[in-house]
C-alpha cells in the first residue's frame, strides 16, 4: 500500500513538474516573440520618423526658398534650374495663375487650376485643428506632391520631385548602415529595399502627405525549435534527476528495512540449524540423568547443569524462531483465572530458588473467561515473570495480579527491583536490545523476549504497558473484552 | 557708289566672318551663324551654332577622375556577361591611379555598394572585392543602383575632378521606379550635380530607350555592346574620353535680341524661355568639339545694316587651370542685297552639321515606323537620308569626310530595315545608339 502511494505521489509530482516546466518554456518563447515584435515595432517607428523628418526638412527648405523669392532674390526659373528637389512650381495671385512651370504638361496645368478654383482643398486634408489656419503645408493629389505657402491672396507652390526624394531616402539609409531589413513601397512601386525580406513582418503606412507609402519591417524570429528542444531536454534531465533522487532515497530506506529483515532471518536460519543438535543434547542429557540417578556427588549435579542449560538454550532458540514466524493462533474461550493460577503454580518454585516471593492477586470473579489464545497469554506472562526473575532479584518479591473491569482484562507482573530509566521504557521492546547496566551484565539474555511478547500481544489485539512503580516496575498485559457468539452461548 | 558698296560689303563680310572666336590655349569657343549675311528681306531660317573645342594637352597632367561603376548582376547576366563585366571593372581599376577615386555598386534585387568611394591605392584589394562580390542572380533594381552610384560619386564630388558614372545593364529595370520618365529625372538630378552617366547596354534585351535617355539627360555616352567581348574596348574608349577632359560644367546662355525669335534647338536639348536659351554640357574633351544648334527666326533689316542678334554668356570650369572661366560673345547679322555675298559668307561647316542633325531627326521617325511594323516606310526615310548626305558631300567637298560615315550608315540601316533575316532587337539598339550619339553634337578632331 505504502509503495503504491509513494509511486502514485511520485508520478503526480513528475507530471506537475513537467507541466510547469513546459509552461515556463512556452512562456519564455512567447516573451521572446513579444520582445522581438516590440523591438521590430520600435525600429519601424524609427525608420518611419526618419523618412518623415526628411520630408519635414524639405518643407523647411522650401519655406526658405519662398522667402528668397519674396525678397526678390532669385526667380522661379532660377530655382527650377538649380534645385533638383523642385520638379514644378506655380504662383497664384487673386485666383489667377501668374506663373506655372512646364505649361505643356496638361495634367499639371489642370492640377494647378483646380487649386486656383478652390484654395480650400489645400487645407482640408491636413487640418486637425479647425481654429488655426495654416499658412503653408503639403498637399498630395494623384501623382503630385506639392508644398504650398499662402500669404493673403498669394499662393506659391513647389512640386517635390519624388525621384529626388527617393534618392535622398536611399542616401539616408545607405549612410546609416543599419542592420534592419525593411522595404518602402508606393502602392506597388518599390521605392527602397534594405536587406532581406523574411516571413515575419509588420507594416505601417506613413502619415500624410505620404499616406500611400507603405513601410514594411522584416524580422526573423530566433529558432524556437532548438529552444523547445533545449528547454525540453533540460526539463527532462531535471525530472530524471528528481526521479533518481527519489529512487535512491527510497532504496536507502528499504535497504535499512531489508538489512534488519536480513539480520533477523539470518539469526532465524542459524537458530534453526541449532535446533536439531540441541534436541539431541537435551534428550541424551536427560536420558543420562535417568541412568545415573544413583551416582554420588557431583555427577547428578553436573548432569543437572548440563540438562538445564541445554534446556535453556533450546528455549532461547525457540524464542528466536518464534520471533520470525508469527505463531499460529488458536482463539477460544479461556478461563484466565485458572490460567493465572497455573502460572503461579509453575513459577512459584522457580522464583523461590532465587529467594523471590511470588504473590498472587485476583481482582476478578472466580472464572473470568475471555475469548483469546491461551498459549500466547501464557507466553507473555511467562516472559514477564522470567524477566522479573532475572533482573529484579533485589526486590525480594513479585506480584502477579489479574484485574478485570467492564471493558478490559489486565494481567500485571510487578517487581520491586531497581526499575527502568524512563527514557528506555520504549526501547526495551526493540529486538535484541538489552539495557546496559550492572543488572544485565552478569545475566544472560537475548533481548528478544519483550519483542516477542509485544508481537503476541498485538496478535491478541491487546497491548503491553510498562510503568515505573516506586520501587520496581510493572508490566501489564491489557486485553479488551471480545463479545463473541461462542462465549455468549 | 558701287565701289563703296563693294568695299563696304567686303569689309562687312570680313567683319562678320570674324564672328567671335576666342582662341584659348585649351578651349576654343566659337559662335557663328550659318548665314552671317542675309538678303534684306529674307524670310529664311537661320541657325546659330555655338561650339567648344578642346585642344591637345599632355596626358601626364590629366585631371583626376571620380568614377562610380554601377553593374547589373541580375540573373540574366549569368555566364559570359558577368565575367566580362568583372574583367572590364578590373581593367578600369588598373587604368586608374592613386589620384583617382573609384566606387563600385552592384544591383540585382537590391543595390549594394561593393567598393565605397575610395582612392585607388590598394588595387589588389579592390580587385578581390570585385571578384568575390559580383555574382549574377536576381532582378534588376536599376534605380537603386544608379542612386547609390550617384551618392558614392557625390562623396568626393569636386570641381577639380571629372565626375562620372558608368552604368552597365543587360535588361529591363523591373524593381523600383522603372519608367523612362522617372529614370530620366534621376539622370537630370545627376547632371545638376555635375555627374555624367554613361550607359553601356549589353546584349539585345536591354531597354534602349531607357539607357539612351539616361545618357542623354546627363550628357554621358551611350554604347550598344552587342558582344560582351567588346566590353573591354568600350571601357577603353570611355576612359580615353574621361581622361582627356579639359573642361566641365559648361553653361551657355543665349540672349536673343529684339526681333529675334528662337524656334528650336537641333540635336542637343536645352531650355527655351521667351528670348533666352540655356544649354548645359557636362564635359569637353580634348581633340573634340561639342556644339549646339539653335534655329532662329531672324528680323528683317536694311541693306548694309548690321545687327547684334544674340549675346552669349558662357561659364565653365577649366580643369587644367583649375578655375571657373566666364566668357561673353556676341553674334552679328548683316544684310545685303547681293546673293553672291550671301552664298560666299555661308558657313559650310554649320550647314553640314544642320544636315546631319536633321537627318538624325528623320532616323528617329524611321525607327518609330519600324517599331510600328511599317518597315518599307522606314527604309525609304533612311535611303532619303543617305541621298541627302550624299548631296551635302557633293556641295561641300571640304566636309565630305564628315558626312561619309553617316551616309554609309544610313544606307546600311535602310537595307537592314527590310531584311527578313535581320535581328529586330539589335537593329533597334543600333538605331538608338547612333541617334543618341549624333544628338550630342560631337565632332572628333
Amino acid at each position: 500500500m505504502k509503495k503504491l502511494a509513494v509511486i502514485l505521489s511520485c508520478i503526480i509530482f513528475v507530471m506537475a513538474l513537467s507541466y510547469l516546466g513546459w509552461r515556463s518554456i512556452e512562456h519564455e518563447v512567447l516573451m521572446r516573440q513579444y520582445q522581438q515584435r516590440t523591438l521590430a515595432q520600435s525600429r519601424l517607428e524609427n525608420i518611419k520618423s526618419s523618412i518623415e523628418s526628411l520630408l519635414n526638412q524639405r518643407s523647411v527648405y522650401f519655406i526658405s526658398l519662398i522667402q528668397l523669392l519674396e525678397k526678390g532674390v532669385g526667380t522661379f526659373d532660377n530655382l527650377l534650374q538649380s534645385q533638383s528637389d523642385i520638379k514644378n512650381a506655380f504662383e497664384i495671385r487673386h485666383n489667377n495663375i501668374v506663373y506655372i512651370s512646364n505649361s505643356n504638361d496638361l495634367q499639371w496645368v489642370k492640377f494647378v487650376e483646380s487649386i486656383k478654383y478652390d484654395n480650400a482643398i489645400l487645407i482640408s486634408p491636413n487640418s486637425s485643428n479647425e481654429l488655426s489656419q495654416p499658412t503653408s503645408g503639403w498637399y498630395q493629389s494623384y501623382d503630385h506632391l506639392i508644398f504650398w505657402s499662402k500669404q493673403g491672396n498669394i499662393i506659391k507652390g513647389f512640386e517635390l520631385s519624388t525621384i529626388k526624394f527617393a534618392l535622398d531616402i536611399i542616401r539616408l539609409f545607405e549612410d546609416q548602415s543599419i542592420d534592419d531589413n525593411f522595404s518602402l513601397y508606393d502602392g506597388s512601386k518599390q521605392i527602397y529595399v534594405h536587406g532581406q525580406s523574411t516571413m515575419n513582418n509588420i507594416n505601417v503606412m506613413l502619415d500624410y502627405p505620404l499616406q500611400n507609402w507603405q513601410l514594411t519591417y522584416y524580422y526573423s524570429s530566433p529558432n524556437f525549435v532548438t529552444f523547445y528542444w533545449l528547454g525540453g531536454g533540460i526539463l527532462f534531465l531535471f525530472i530524471v534527476l528528481v526521479i533518481g533522487i527519489v529512487c535512491y532515497v527510497y532504496r536507502e530506506y528499504t535497504r535499512a528495512i531489508r538489512l534488519a529483515k536480513q539480520q533477523v532471518s539470518f539469526v532465524g536460519q542459524v537458530s534453526h540449524e541449532f535446533k536439531t543438535p540441541l534436541t539431541n543434547i537435551t534428550l541424551y542429557s536427560e536420558m543420562l540423568k535417568e541412568q545415573l540417578t544413583d551416582e554420588p556427588f557431583p555427577v547428578p549435579e553436573y548432569l543437572d547443569v548440563i540438562t538445564s542449560e541445554s534446556q535453556r538454550l533450546t528455549r532461547l532458540v525457540q524464542n528466536v524462531l518464534n520471533l520470525n514466524k508469527p505463531a499460529k493462533q488458536n482463539f477460544k474461550a479461556v478461563n484466565l483465572t485458572l490460567l493465572i493460577e497455573r502460572v503461579y503454580q509453575t513459577f512459584n518454585p522457580v522464583l523461590k530458588t532465587k529467594s523471590l516471593q511470588l504473590n498472587l492477586i485476583l481482582n476478578s470473579n472466580k472464572n473470568h473467561t475471555i475469548f483469546t489464545d491461551e498459549d500466547s497469554v501464557m507466553q507473555i506472562i511467562s516472559n514477564f515473570l522470567s524477566n522479573a526473575e532475572k533482573y529484579a532479584v533485589d526486590g525480594k518479591k513479585v506480584d502477579l495480579s489479574l484485574t478485570t473491569n467492564d471493558k478490559q482484562t489486565i494481567i500485571t507482573v510487578r517487581d520491586y527491583g531497581r526499575g527502568i530509566p524512563k527514557h528506555l521504557l520504549k526501547k526495551i521492546f526493540n529486538p535484541f536490545y538489552r539495557i546496559n547496566s550492572s543488572i544485565t551484565e552478569g545475566v544472560s539474555g537475548t533481548g528478544i523476549g519483550l519483542t516477542i511478547a509485544n508481537q503476541l500481544a498485538q496478535q491478541l489485539q491487546g497491548t503491553i504497558k510498562v510503568t515505573n512503580e516506586n520501587p520496581g516496575t510493572a508490566f501489564s498485559l491489557i486485553l479488551t473484552e471480545h463479545v463473541h457468539e461462542d462465549f455468549n452461548r | 557708289m558701287k565701289l563703296i558698296k563693294t568695299v563696304l560689303l567686303a569689309g562687312l563680310s570680313i567683319l562678320s566672318l570674324c564672328s567671335h572666336a576666342q582662341v584659348n590655349k585649351q578651349i576654343e569657343i566659337r559662335s557663328e551663324l550659318a548665314s552671317p549675311i542675309v538678303m534684306q528681306n529674307s524670310q529664311e531660317k537661320n541657325y546659330l551654332k555655338i561650339s567648344l573645342t578642346g585642344h591637345e594637352f599632355e596626358s601626364a597632367k590629366r585631371v583626376p577622375i571620380n568614377l562610380a561603376i554601377v553593374i547589373d548582376r541580375s540573373g540574366s547576366m549569368q555566364g559570359d556577361r558577368i565575367v566580362k563585366a568583372k574583367e572590364a571593372a578590373i581593367f578600369a581599376i588598373n587604368m586608374l591611379n592613386e589620384n583617382d577615386t573609384l566606387s563600385v555598386v552592384a544591383y540585382d534585387n537590391d543595390a549594394k555598394v561593393i567598393i565605397p568611394s575610395t582612392k585607388v591605392n590598394n588595387k589588389q584589394k579592390l580587385i578581390s572585392l570585385i571578384k568575390e562580390n559580383i555574382v549574377a542572380d536576381g532582378g534588376t533594381a536599376l534605380f537603386a543602383g544608379l542612386s547609390k552610384g550617384i551618392h558614392q560619386v557625390e562623396k568626393q564630388l569636386s570641381k577639380d575632378n571629372v565626375n562620372r558614372i558608368i552604368l552597365l545593364s543587360d535588361g529591363q529595370a523591373n524593381i523600383g521606379p522603372t519608367s523612362v520618365q522617372e529614370l530620366s529625372e534621376l539622370a537630370i538630378i545627376a547632371a545638376k550635380k555635375n555627374i555624367s552617366v554613361s550607359t553601356f547596354g549589353i546584349g539585345e534585351d536591354y531597354n534602349e530607350l531607357l539607357m539612351s535617355s539616361i545618357a542623354s539627360y546627363s550628357d554621358g555616352n551611350h554604347v550598344f555592346v552587342n558582344d560582351s567581348l567588346d566590353l573591354e574596348n568600350v571601357f577603353v574608349r570611355e576612359f580615353k574620353d574621361v581622361m582627356s577632359t579639359v573642361a566641365q560644367h559648361v553653361k551657355i546662355n543665349i540672349y536673343l535680341k529684339d526681333g529675334v525669335k528662337p524656334v528650336r534647338l537641333l540635336g542637343r536639348d536645352g531650355i527655351i524661355k521667351d528670348n533666352q536659351v540655356t544649354v548645359t554640357m557636362n564635359q569637353i574633351y580634348s581633340n573634340q568639339e561639342k556644339y549646339i544648334l539653335l534655329e532662329v527666326e531672324q528680323p528683317q533689316g536694311k541693306v548694309g545694316e548690321e545687327k547684334t542678334i544674340a549675346e552669349i554668356d558662357l561659364v565653365y570650369d577649366n580643369l587644367l587651370d583649375k578655375k571657373t572661366q566666364k566668357e561673353k560673345q556676341s553674334v552679328k547679322l548683316a544684310y545685303t542685297d547681293n546673293p553672291e555675298a550671301v552664298k560666299k559668307a555661308l558657313r559650310q561647316d554649320v550647314v553640314t552639321e544642320i544636315e546631319i542633325q536633321e537627318v538624325n531627326e528623320n532616323s528617329v521617325k524611321a525607327l518609330e515606323l519600324y517599331n510600328k511594323g511599317d518597315r518599307k516606310a522606314a527604309q525609304k526615310i533612311l535611303e532619303d537620308n543617305s541621298y541627302r548626305l550624299e548631296a551635302v558631300a557633293d556641295m561641300y567637298p571640304e566636309y565630305a569626310n564628315r558626312v561619309k560615315d553617316d551616309m554609309q550608315w544610313n544606307k546600311k540601316m535602310a537595307a537592314d530595315a527590310v531584311n527578313d533575316n535581320g535581328n529586330e532587337k539589335a537593329y533597334r539598339k543600333e538605331m538608338a545608339e547612333k541617334q543618341q550619339n549624333t544628338k550630342l553634337g560631337v565632332i572628333k578632331k
